[in-house]
């Protein structure tokens, strides 16, 4: 009997001695996943001390956002998550992440990218620690275009000379339809989506139509219209397939298509977006971070917060990095020699100084579905750019207003 | 059927009415009166962070002053756990960093000190004083298990319109916590319980002062509620009060009034005699009658108020009307543009009625072909036929989508061949419901092929042996002998499938995708968008499924009339 209850006491003791777990939720694969697998190995293995472990849990990518919308108010979710930035404004606003501010000295601050961490911002708050960013670059087939183009109009020249509709090449895929994927264009004529009223990102006024704007989306047209050097329809599917096939000599898109990329037949490379002809301002596209987040609901928040800091410390990020080839966020990684003899890596590092952060504010993703059938109708030639640019923003307006009104009805 | 039985099933049948109602009449009752208790416990924090609000504001700069006026809240009693003063010195290079200070504090070790992580409880301060910034005055209620439950109080502190500091205020208030005490409420639901059992076995006689004792609990409970609310008021150091809401107890009252009028109609009897007699068949019955509630009845209600309600940011608001409103009246939109709900509407009815069209035509024409005696191999035709129906429809729809794709499509490769430039068919409306169009009716004929084949063999043969010997011609007995017999089947059939088609959504939503710009939408994959594409205006796309339902129940209701195909078929 006293042999059982040994026996027990022993079972039971980590549960007692060491508390609950953190329980950790992200929807990283391969390579990714086991860079921070070894990194909350690390961290159980002695570098918590007295803290809680850390529990990781792969949960898949389509389901995510909904999950954490689901589980957090509930009392079912975890205490820490990583997740894109794009929905930071959504969950401060039903109280679904934890405001971290509090914890933060500006020497803490200071050891990530200015971009990313400011993404990760709604408000007056910091929702989270920057994990990785995320944007689109200039892909390109070495074979055939031996130097990346510098300017818009390098490009159209270098992709004119491989464009042939009939064989079916083409000098530039990417999903032309979407907002996401014009974005470089967008900035880089000058447009906008939004223009800041003060400090606050809440409060941002609508621009969505604009001469800038009209101009990108007349120059987008160029590129994809019947005599363009965009095959029509595409997708990300396609860009990709026309990329392996050696049939499309650039591409844009983001790190996520190296791993679809068959480096074997393909030589493929990797440079920030070229300068805008028209403007003389480099091409931006959206910036997006990858945040480590934390439940409203966690019960731990100190030591969550000190686990927070470990998986995003200079030393696990340098990991992340040359293990999974992740674009980090830590300045520190961008100077490890390892990490800056990545030419493709070094390339996206080169593409953040150009980019626009993605605004994660509610009011951004009414934003998307007027905005991609205003790009849909261009590229059609249903519409000239000045009429589908003003459509979109009268649908936008009205998605806005019926925000608005649900809001104060929340409040009452 | 003896009397005793009989009123013992009146009266059963009472008691589950009357529980019922207890239970409904209950729970709104404790939602109202945990709302005014609540508002009561955060009357004196409010009240308290309001005046030391006050004394900042005139204390200007003076840290001292500051200092004085939140001892002076301090000592106003024991409940007042904290009051403190948050000021933010300088900001840095961060918009999110700010260095918060307190200006004064009931605990004056801490006057003067950086909020900080060492102090439990400095962080919910330091996230108060960033929200008030831009919220005003906030007030919270937390009630952790087995720990006191915990008011807090934050007012912003405007000098010159400008946001100088957050007074902060933290009370473990006298009332109980929400939800105690509710004896009074058990009681009076017990009391109406008894009541509907009593009413349940009421002859006229006792009916009387059946509703004699319904008045009586009313005015018990109204007393009683008149001495806590009292109570209360004592306890609470402040003048705001909700006042206790009496309404849900005068709808028990009538309530119950009601349960007894039914039960002297002798309702409860006749549903026990029921219950009874067919005791074995509703046992059977049962396991299949609650998985229908729970997977169909229950989703179906909650989608049926969803409608009447706005989301935003997880909070649902009622709205009564206005998402129908907002559909109704095509939301602002002209009724050229796709996302007009008329517009929808239009393309819906007629992808409805050229789908069926098509489908009805080639089922029927392959199942008269089929039927022909003389061919041969015809059972591998008709498995042939059949198959594009057994192929789950997503991968069909992923297919003829891809056949469909500018360049590497298969349709564009065999028009080439017959010198047709290629389309670009998801560019243009026309195109792209055309090859919604093909795709479903790929979908679509084989099931009215089998209803025909089927319907086709039930026809006599002898029938049209007469008719030959008449003289009729083949199109003659088609039209004569073949249509009208085949009717009683086909109905059904096209009214079916036109319910299917109208709410299509896999063909629409993986073929065209509404391209271009959502004209080929139609009302069900409008509303899927609404809900997880635009926004997230659950109540939109719950107002649009239900304006979908009442659609097809009026075709349905109107068909069946037209063509008393029911009956035909059934009788």
């Amino acid at each position: 009997m006293i042999r059982l209850f040994l026996v027990l006491a022993l079972l039971l003791a980590p549960l007692t001695a060491w508390g609950k777990p953190l329980v950790l939720w992200h929807a990283y694969r391969a390579a990714e996943r086991t860079a921070l697998e070894a990194a909350v190995k690390r961290w159980n293995d002695g570098e918590r001390g007295k803290l809680p472990r850390i529990h990781s849990l792969a949960v898949p990518y389509d389901a995510f956002p909904d999950k954490i919308t689901a589980a957090i108010p509930r009392g079912h979710g975890p205490d820490l998550f990583i997740f894109a930035h794009d929905r930071v404004g959504d969950w401060a606003e039903s109280k679904i992440i934890e405001p971290i501010e509090f914890w933060m000295t500006e020497a803490h601050a200071d050891r990530f990218l200015f971009k990313a961490i400011d993404a990760l911002c709604y408000g007056d708050s910091l929702y989270g620690l920057p994990m990785a960013f995320k944007s689109t670059a200039l892909y390109y087939n070495k074979a055939l275009v031996p130097t990346p183009p510098r300017t818009t109009d390098e490009l159209v020249r270098i992709a004119r000379q491989n464009t042939d509709r009939a064989k079916g090449r083409f000098g530039l895929v990417y999903d032309n339809s979407k907002l996401y994927f014009h974005a470089p264009w967008l900035f880089g004529f000058g447009g906008a989506i939004f223009v800041k009223q003060g400090e606050d990102d809440r409060r941002g006024k609508l621009a969505v139509n604009s001469k800038a704007a009209a101009r990108a989306l007349a120059f987008a047209r160029e590129l994809g219209g019947p005599d363009g050097i965009v095959p029509p329809e595409p997708s990300t599917t396609l860009t990709t397939t026309l990329f392996n096939q050696g049939k499309a000599a650039m591409a844009i898109s983001g790190p996520w298509m190296l791993g679809e990329l068959d480096q074997k037949r393909i030589q493929v490379g990797v440079a920030p977006l070229p300068t805008v002809s028209a403007t003389g301002k480099p091409a931006s596209p959206f910036l997006g971070a990858e945040g480590l987040m934390m439940s409203a609901r966690c019960t731990q928040k100190d030591a969550a917060f000190k686990a927070m800091t470990f998986l995003t410390s200079d030393a696990v990020a340098i990991e992340r990095a040359v293990q999974a080839r992740q674009p980090v966020a830590n300045n520190a990684a961008w100077k490890d020699a390892r990490v800056k003899a990545d030419p493709i890596l070094s390339a996206f590092r080169r593409q953040l100084d150009s980019a626009t952060v993605m605004p994660g504010t509610p009011q951004m993703r009414l934003v998307w579905s007027p905005y991609d059938m205003a790009l849909q109708k261009v590229m059609n030639g249903s519409a000239g750019p000045d009429k589908a640019l003003a459509e979109a923003e009268a649908e936008i307006k009205r998605y806005l207003a019926s925000m608005q009104t649900a809001k104060q009805g929340g409040h009452q | 059927m003896t009397r005793r039985n009989r009123a013992l099933g009146a009266a059963l049948g009472g008691l589950v009415a009357a529980s019922l109602v207890a239970t409904a009449a209950a729970a709104l009752y404790l939602r109202e009166r945990n709302a005014g208790e609540q508002a009561l416990a955060e009357a004196p924090a409010r009240s308290y962070a309001l005046q030391l609000a006050k004394a900042v504001r005139a204390a200007g700069d003076d840290p001292t002053a500051a200092q004085a006026a939140a001892l002076r809240v301090k000592a106003r009693g024991e409940r007042v756990q904290l009051a403190a003063v948050v000021v933010e010195p300088r900001s840095t290079k961060y918009r999110f960093l700010r260095k918060r200070r307190y200006l004064a504090h009931s605990d004056a070790s801490r006057q003067r000190q950086v909020l900080d992580r060492r102090h439990a409880g400095d962080k919910a301060i330091y996230d108060l004083a960033n929200r008030v910034r831009h919220e005003g005055s906030i007030i919270e209620l937390h009630a952790p298990q087995d720990e006191p439950v915990e008011v807090t109080a934050a007012e912003p502190v405007r000098v010159g319109g400008k946001h100088h500091a957050t007074a902060v205020v933290i009370t473990r208030p006298a009332v109980p916590a929400p939800g105690t005490p509710a004896w009074p409420l058990a009681a009076g639901l017990a009391l109406v319980a008894l009541l509907g059992l009593a009413a349940g076995a009421a002859t006229p006689k006792r009916y009387v002062v059946v509703a004699g004792g319904v008045v009586g609990f009313v005015l018990f409970a109204w007393w009683q509620l008149g001495k806590l609310e009292a109570f209360y008021q004592a306890r609470a150091a402040a003048a705001l009060t909700a006042p206790h809401p009496r309404w849900p107890l005068v709808l028990a009252a009538i309530l119950a009034l009601g349960i007894v009028v039914l039960g002297h109609l002798r309702l409860g009897e006749r549903l026990a005699t029921g219950l009874r007699r067919h005791r074995v068949a509703y046992l059977y019955a049962t396991p299949a009658a609650l998985g229908m509630l729970v997977l169909v009845f229950v989703p179906f209600g909650y989608g049926l108020a969803l409608g009447f309600f706005n989301h935003a940011h997880g909070t649902y608001t009622f709205v009564g009307l206005k998402n129908f409103v907002e559909i109704l009246s095509g939301g602002g939109r002209p009724l050229s543009h796709p996302l007009n709900f008329y517009f929808t509407l239009g393309v819906t009815v007629l992808w409805t009625g050229t789908n069926v069209l098509l489908h009805v035509a080639i089922g029927l024409a392959l199942a008269l072909v089929l039927k022909d005696p003389l061919l041969r191999f015809k059972g591998a035709y008709r498995v042939l036929l059949i198959l594009p129906w057994a192929v789950p429809n997503y991968i069909t729809a992923l297919i003829w989508k891809g056949m469909f794709h500018h360049q590497y499509g298969a349709v564009n490769h065999v028009l080439e061949l017959f010198g047709v430039e290629k389309i670009s068919w998801f560019s243009h409306f026309g195109t792209a419901f055309a090859a919604n169009l093909v795709t479903n009716t790929w979908l679509g004929f084989p099931f009215m092929m089998v209803v025909c084949l089927g319907a086709l063999q039930s026809i006599p043969r002898d029938v049209y042996e007469a008719a030959e010997v008449d003289g009729a011609s083949r199109w003659q007995s088609f039209w004569s002998i073949t249509m009208p017999l085949l009717r009683p089947a086909l109905f059904p059939a096209i009214i079916l499938g036109t319910i299917w088609t109208f709410n299509m959504f896999n063909i629409i939503y993986l073929v065209s995708a509404g391209a271009p710009g959502g004209s080929t939408d139609i009302l069900i994959t409008e509303a899927y968008r609404w809900a997880f594409e635009r926004a997230d205006r659950y109540g939109l796309a719950a107002a649009y499924a239900l304006i979908i339902l009442l659609i097809l129940m009026a075709y349905t209701l109107i068909t069946n009339r037209m063509t008393k195909a029911t009956e035909d078929t059934y009788s």
